[in-house]
């Protein structure tokens, strides 16, 4: 492989470079400020992550950026500049919410916003790569900066307990999906996404093969927490700061999917037989399990959490479809709608949390339409979409998931989607009842102006997707994979 | 005098099962037993459409009172 290098592949990176060096100055800003201006350093984070989505805008006006750069590490094709979108709104929307918990916690903001921002490096990698090894590095330094920031808040027992699990389980992942790497290498002596197709494309299928891309499909599962690689995900979820618990359920998956259906898109497609079984069989688990488990969980980051294994599930579902008109598109517009719908919900729960880890809890809703009636009613409009009713954003994602799944001959998948979707009803409505109609706490509930603009913000995704998801999929369609 | 044991976790866990499942079972048996009696009784598809809303209905109240025990 040559790696030749021209100057306009720098340009085609630029938002990247651009994003480093925002966290760099982050951090050395964070040193010589102190504790005293943390919202300054909160707003520098929302201003390099603006910047560089208007970076991002400029590389998409770019003729002839689809083609392969760096020597074929990465590629900047439509499918790459809407998860970069996607990837920026996640990260603008966890600054905007941990601006008030950060400032109230007693511990440095700075290394905080530069790790998130590190992590949105990552992942904005990640989503271009084009390359095995480069989409594993890239997925490394996402991986590692979360590890960090889920043990942020490192007096709390709770949050050092769930950066251990996430590194420990993260790492072992890590480990399984670099095995899986160097087995294809192995079997093919190539890393590159396209050249593993051209390869493929004459070579025999083999058991070494097989167990390559087995064992790159369960890392990988890790990374979305689909059944059986789940047990970090409650931990994780309850354990770290709720900022940081909402970036993960959006961020890293988005992220993960983005390679996921790369991966097994581009390199993978003459396998379809053999990994879309095992798809279709954790996909059926991890909607089952994701449902069933969060039917009595009586802490909403947990509830969550296992609401957001049973969301991996039905996103799977798109994967299957690939080689319908409906599968990519599909895991694209879900993953749009996920963002704004579980983001929204979980900022409500830092609306909650006056203290340490207080909110959390389902009964610490009891009564809040009492206290914050337009809280409530968007939270309401949070969990109508996270249960797929309709105009919401996520009944749009849920269609064409379970839509890709019929037309690709998973017709017994998609109706255990819908019937697990039906489940989903209990716990959402849960919350919604304690709500609306349980009494609880009657004190006033006011909420800053960055929390207000995060569900603000989230609430009209949710809404919009919904009411008129025409344009959002006239958009998607333009953003298949390659040129 | 000891209290009675609750029911088990599992027992729970099918309960809270039933409650969204009614919502795809409940419209869909109004629907069809609506369609019967619109048909046995000659009064066309008006039936049907009152069975599956009833069906709705029903599913929703169920909703309602299992969440409103599971929150006690």
């Amino acid at each position: 492989m040559t790696f030749a290098v021209k100057a306009s592949d720098w340009i085609l990176l630029s938002p990247e470079i651009f994003l480093t060096a925002a966290g760099l100055l982050v951090l050395s800003l964070a040193a010589a400020f102190g504790k005293a201006r943390e919202e300054f350093l909160g707003f520098v984070s929302i201003l390099a992550v603006v910047v560089t989505g208007i970076l991002v805008v400029f590389v998409a006006g770019r003729p002839g950026r689809a083609a392969p750069i760096l020597g074929g590490s990465f590629v900047v094709d439509n499918f790459a500049l809407f998860f970069k979108a996607l990837i920026l709104v996640s990260l603008v929307l966890t600054i905007l919410a941990s601006v008030r918990f950060v400032g109230d916690a007693p511990y440095p903001a700075g290394e905080y916003y530069a790790l998130l921002l590190f992590a949105g490096v990552g992942m904005l990698f990640m989503v271009s790569g084009d390359n095995l090894i480069a989409i594993y590095v890239s997925l490394e330094l996402m991986a590692l900066s979360s590890y960090v920031l889920a043990g942020y808040f490192k007096g709390e027992v709770k949050s050092t307990e769930a950066a251990l699990k996430y590194f420990i389980l993260g790492a072992f992942s890590s480990g399984v999906l670099l095995y899986g790497l160097s087995l294809v290498y192995g079997v093919t002596g190539k890393m590159g996404l396209r050249d593993l197709a051209a390869f493929f494309a004459s070579a025999q299928r083999s058991n070494l093969l097989m167990l390559g891309i087995l064992l790159i499909l369960a890392g990988l599962l890790f990374k979305i927490a689909a059944v059986p690689f789940h047990v970090w995900t409650p931990d994780v979820y309850e354990g770290s700061p709720t900022p940081v618990t909402a970036f993960f359920s959006v961020g890293p998956k988005v992220a993960a999917y983005a390679i996921l259906a790369r991966i097994f898109y581009v390199a993978f497609p003459k396998f379809h037989a053999d990994w879309g079984l095992i798809v279709a069989l954790v996909s059926a688990a991890t909607m089952i399990l994701g449902n069933v488990a969060a039917l009595l969980q009586s802490n909403v980051k947990r509830l969550l959490a296992y609401s957001s294994i049973a969301n991996a599930g039905y996103a799977l579902l798109g994967v299957l479809g690939f080689n319908t008109e409906w599968g990519l598109r599909g895991v694209m517009i879900y993953l749009l709608a996920y963002t704004f719908m579980n983001f929204g919900a979980f900022t409500l729960v830092i609306l909650l949390e006056s203290k340490g880890y207080a909110g959390e809890s389902v009964s610490d809703f009891n009564g809040l339409a009492q206290r914050n009636m337009p809280a409530a009613v968007v939270m309401l409009l949070f969990l109508l979409s996270l249960a797929g009713i309709p105009p919401t954003a996520g009944f749009i994602g849920k269609y064409y998931l379970f839509t890709a799944a019929m037309k690709a001959g998973y017709a017994w998948l998609a109706v255990l989607a819908v019937l697990a979707s039906a489940v989903s009803l209990f716990y959402y409505f849960r919350i919604a009842a304690a709500m609306f109609f349980t009494a609880g706490d009657t004190a006033k509930l006011k909420s800053s102006y960055a929390l207000t603009a995060v569900v603000l913000i989230c609430a009209a995704g949710t809404l919009v997707i919904g009411v008129a998801p025409q344009p959002f999929l006239t958009v998607l369609k333009a953003c298949g994979l390659g040129p | 005098m000891p209290a009675p044991p609750g029911p088990s976790r599992y027992a729970l866990i099918a309960e809270a099962t039933t409650a969204g499942l009614l919502f795809l079972v409940g419209p869909g048996a109004g629907y069809l037993l609506g369609k019967w009696a619109g048909g046995a009784l000659e009064l066309g598809a008006v039936p049907a459409w009152i069975g599956a809303a009833l069906g709705l209905v029903s599913a929703f109240i169920n909703l309602v009172r299992l969440t409103g025990g599971a929150s006690r």
